[in-house]
């Protein structure tokens, strides 16, 4: 995978170049945001990393020009940030980031967005019809959730929902786009809905921590899906 | 910002409008004459602590009230006036004015005659000249001595004194005459007799003529005040009968002015003068005895011209803004009281040392509201500043939940209110001060402590492992968070919460604490309902809140124990959710301590494991949300609580 590195601090730059070529990745690592920009636009890169503050262009100004030069040929964007207020994130996100770590950078953590937020664009889920992760299987054929080999009754929309959320697992989705994805058809849906479901979902999956899952609520922003890091 | 800033051109443009003002107050006065009584009371007031020694060589020879008892009533037959005449003479006087006019003829034409031939003997004798209305219409005429004295005399000058406005006899007109402007004064005219008039004073006094159409316009020139010497009596008296009887030695008139006139009561020549107290006005001979004193020593008042007099009144109106905008308000009150007085003392003493005469009414009064009219001004600047600090302060201080916010309008706010307001922003700063001190001292302190450590430890050790380094910067970065959520939670605003599913959040709060409790091998059970759950709140904080709850439990707890979350609503418009664990009830004071800033619980004092911030944090999140958080203690178990306002059901699911 190959990935353009926005960091103006050497030290942590040097760091996580060196936990990304480590994972087997290529890296190209700029201090600048206009070098950054310029290279992503000329050149193909799988995703970018981008630090929020540089001191020429900031990472949200990049993901900015971005979005306006390569339009959806953008690849997908990380932010690492110092900033981790409410506000900000919510910002980063609606402006079009895929995903958000908070500084001091955790080195599986920042592995497992890049390759969640890599997925999307392979269309890793997509493609695979069955999902198994341990005593929770996911068969999207079928449209069928189990737990320990039994099936769980859910509702047309928690069943959409539900297989969504597996699709993107790792990767930050607001109400917006779950509201357009899972109640594409139906008018006037609130964001309290969307709430509603996940309850539901976290319930009947049991999407805990103990079953090695954690349904992550972003703010009031949206939700992301993942695996607990720490279990067994 | 320096208030000078903030004020342009204050306090210089607020002193020059207050000294536009103040010298429009004293013009309009000046000008209008409307204190004009003011400056009469001054000068008589100078007038009457100027007594001075009666000249020697002035005496008048009095037609008193004994006179009239010895002689019989008035009027005299003129042949006593003459056999007077004849021994006053013959005592050689300088000069012998009589103010007795003898305008018409006596039934006894032997009698005139015998008058004018004593006169004419004498040959130092001035008679008056009385400008007076004729009986029918008010037209004005000269009455002169009948014809055979005319010819005898030695002068001929008017006796009139003008009356001011309030009836006081203060002036005399050097010149004036129907027609033209020609008749001296009687006073003149014995001082000429006499060789005692100076010739500088009448310089001036030229007498012009007036046009032939106005020959019956009483033309007058030369206005001047005149001293007085003294109170009524002043002036030496000899009684005429004494001196008609001969009791008096001629040489007593040797080279005197000797003026004869009447001061008996009955007589009717009387005028009220500055210097006569109620009820004893001047007999008119003593009163010419003073114009001609006056006008013999140079002691003639001349009054300021109109154009002079009006500049100067606006120039001292304005004098006390020299001091007012550098002095406080009692000072600044003393000073132009001072003011008021010195320059009606000053005025007052004009005429006495200078015989310049200036109307300061309109300046003192200005003077007077020049105090008034500042303290006004200033009052108002102080109101503005007062004002733009709180619309600073609004703006700088967060919204405290203690304080009510301001107004949006200041202006209707009373003074005192303003200050309260002031006083209110002044406790909230000095809590932000305090707070500011406190933050400090965790940061010297509490958060250097475990990053020295690091260092040392680096410093010290052998290349060892790096592992041994993680846990005191772990402590101080989660302080620095704790700070940072803390510093956040204080500044949050309850106007901006937004909507959110509580229960939701508490899930998450226990995901995110799962990993720790494991390590301890304590399970956390959660009693949340199946249902969202939504209130009005801040996720991040109410968030970290929870998971301070719950980090506090872990820490407390004894190891694989059970740690309870849950949420319950004890009335329908309150929520609250609670962290239950294993331990010893606490004590009520302890209780209390454990939401303070920067406090631990005892057993955590030792290990000086976490911030001390946590429960504060909970406490801050939890009122800033509107709400309370608190500890209760029963059945060896401990739950700490946080109680919201608000929540909501949702109907259905789906």
């Amino acid at each position: 995978m190959r990935i353009a590195y926005l960091e103006d601090e050497p030290d942590v730059a040097a760091t996580v170049s060196t936990w990304l070529r480590e994972a087997g990745h290529e890296v190209e690592c700029f201090s600048s945001g206009v070098a950054c920009a310029r290279a992503v636009e000329s050149s193909r890169f799988d995703v970018c990393l981008l630090d929020w503050m540089v001191p020429d262009l900031s990472g949200l100004e990049v993901l900015a020009r971005l979005q306006i030069k390569l339009r959806h040929a953008t690849p997908p964007v990380v932010f690492s940030t110092g900033r981790d207020s409410e506000e900000d994130v919510v910002g980063v996100l609606t402006a079009g980031a895929d995903d958000y770590i908070v500084k001091p950078l955790s080195r599986p953590l920042l592995l497992a967005r890049l390759q969640a937020v890599t997925r999307r664009q392979q269309g890793v889920a997509g493609a695979s019809l069955q999902q198994d992760f341990g005593r929770l299987t996911v068969d999207h054929g079928r449209r069928q959730l189990a737990l320990d080999g039994r099936l769980i009754a859910l509702t047309e929309r928690e069943t959409d929902l539900a297989l969504y959320l597996f699709q993107n697992v790792g990767r930050a989705l607001s109400r917006e786009r779950l509201i357009q994805v899972v109640w594409s058809l139906t008018s006037d849906v609130d964001t309290r809905t969307v709430d509603v479901h996940i309850s539901n979902l976290r319930r009947k999956l049991k999407l805990t921590p103990e079953s090695g899952w954690r349904l992550v609520s972003i703010y009031g922003h949206g939700y992301r899906l993942e695996r607990e890091r720490n279990s067994s | 910002m320096s208030a000078q800033a903030r004020f342009p051109g204050w306090p210089g443009r607020e002193a020059l409008r207050v000294a536009l003002l103040l010298a429009a107050i004293s013009l309009a006065i000046t000008a209008s004459g409307l204190l004009v009584r003011v400056d009469h009371l001054l000068f008589d007031i100078g007038q009457r602590i100027n007594w001075r020694q009666a000249a020697a060589d002035v005496l008048i020879i009095a037609v008193d009230q004994d006179s009239l008892d010895r002689l019989g009533r008035w009027p005299w037959p003129r042949e006593r006036h003459a056999r007077l005449l004849d021994i006053v003479c013959a005592g050689r006087p300088a000069a012998v004015g009589v103010d007795i006019a003898f305008s018409e003829h006596s039934g006894d034409p032997s009698a005139d005659a015998l008058l004018a031939d004593a006169v004419a003997r004498c040959g130092k004798v001035v008679l008056p000249l009385v400008i007076e209305s004729t009986r029918s219409g008010g037209q004005l005429l000269e009455s002169p001595p009948i014809a055979p004295l005319l010819a005898a005399v030695a002068g001929i000058g008017r006796i009139g004194v003008h009356l001011d406005e309030d009836g006081i006899g203060r002036s005399v007109y050097l010149r004036e005459g129907l027609g033209a402007a020609v008749w001296p004064l009687w006073a003149e005219e014995v001082l000429r007799v006499s060789e005692q008039l100076p010739p500088a004073v009448l310089a001036d006094a030229t007498g012009s003529v007036g046009h032939p159409d106005e020959r019956y316009q009483l033309l007058r020139e030369n206005a001047r005040r005149f001293e007085f010497v003294g109170p009524p009596g002043s002036v030496q008296r000899l009684s005429y009968a004494r001196v008609l009887d001969g009791l008096i030695a001629p040489q007593v008139f040797a080279g005197k002015i000797v003026l004869i006139g009447a001061t008996a009561v009955g007589l009717g020549d009387f005028l009220p003068t500055p210097v006569s107290a109620l009820g004893e006005p001047m007999p008119g001979v003593e009163v010419q005895a003073n114009v001609l004193l006056s006008l013999r020593d140079g002691r003639l008042i001349s009054e300021l011209a109109t154009l002079p007099t009006l500049l100067l009144a606006a120039l001292l109106a304005c004098i006390p803004l020299l001091w007012l905008p550098r002095l406080m308000a009692l000072s600044g009150l003393l000073v132009s009281s001072l003011w008021v007085l010195a320059l009606g003392a000053a005025c007052a003493l004009l005429p006495v040392l200078w015989q310049v005469w200036f109307a300061p009414a309109g300046a003192l009064f200005a003077g007077l509201f020049a105090f008034p009219l500042w303290s006004w001004r200033r009052l108002e600047a102080a109101r503005a500043h007062l004002d733009q600090e709180l619309r600073q302060l609004r703006a700088l201080l967060p919204e405290s939940p203690t304080t009510a916010a301001l107004p949006g309008e200041i202006r209707r706010l009373g003074f005192e209110q303003r200050i309260a307001w002031v006083q209110a922003a002044q406790r909230r700063m000095a809590a932000l001060e305090a707070g500011r001190k406190e933050a400090l001292g965790f940061i010297s302190h509490d958060l250097r402590a475990p990053l020295a450590g690091a260092v040392a430890r680096l410093e010290s050790e052998a290349p060892g492992d790096p592992q041994h380094l993680l846990p005191p910067l772990r402590r101080a970065l989660g302080m620095a968070q704790a700070f940072l959520s803390l510093a956040r939670a204080e500044a949050l605003d309850p106007d901006r919460l937004k909507e959110l599913d509580l229960c939701a959040l508490l899930q998450q709060a226990a995901d995110e604490i799962f990993a720790l409790a494991r390590q301890g091998r304590r399970r956390i059970v959660r009693q949340l309902p199946e249902q969202p759950l939504w209130i009005k709140g801040d996720f991040e904080l109410l968030e970290r809140c929870a998971i301070n709850l719950l980090d506090n439990a872990l820490r407390h707890a004894p190891a694989s124990t059970v740690i309870s979350i849950g949420l319950d609503r004890p009335r329908d418009d309150e929520v609250r959710f609670w962290v239950e664990n294993d331990g010893p009830p606490l004590l009520a004071d302890e209780k209390d301590k454990l939401f303070q800033r920067f406090s631990r619980g005892g057993q955590e004092a030792a290990s000086a494991s976490g911030s001390g911030l946590g429960l504060y944090f909970v406490r801050t999140v939890a009122e800033r949300h509107g709400g309370a958080a608190g500890v209760d203690c029963a059945a060896g178990r401990i739950r700490f609580w946080v109680s919201l306002p608000g929540g909501e059901v949702p109907g259905s699911g789906d």
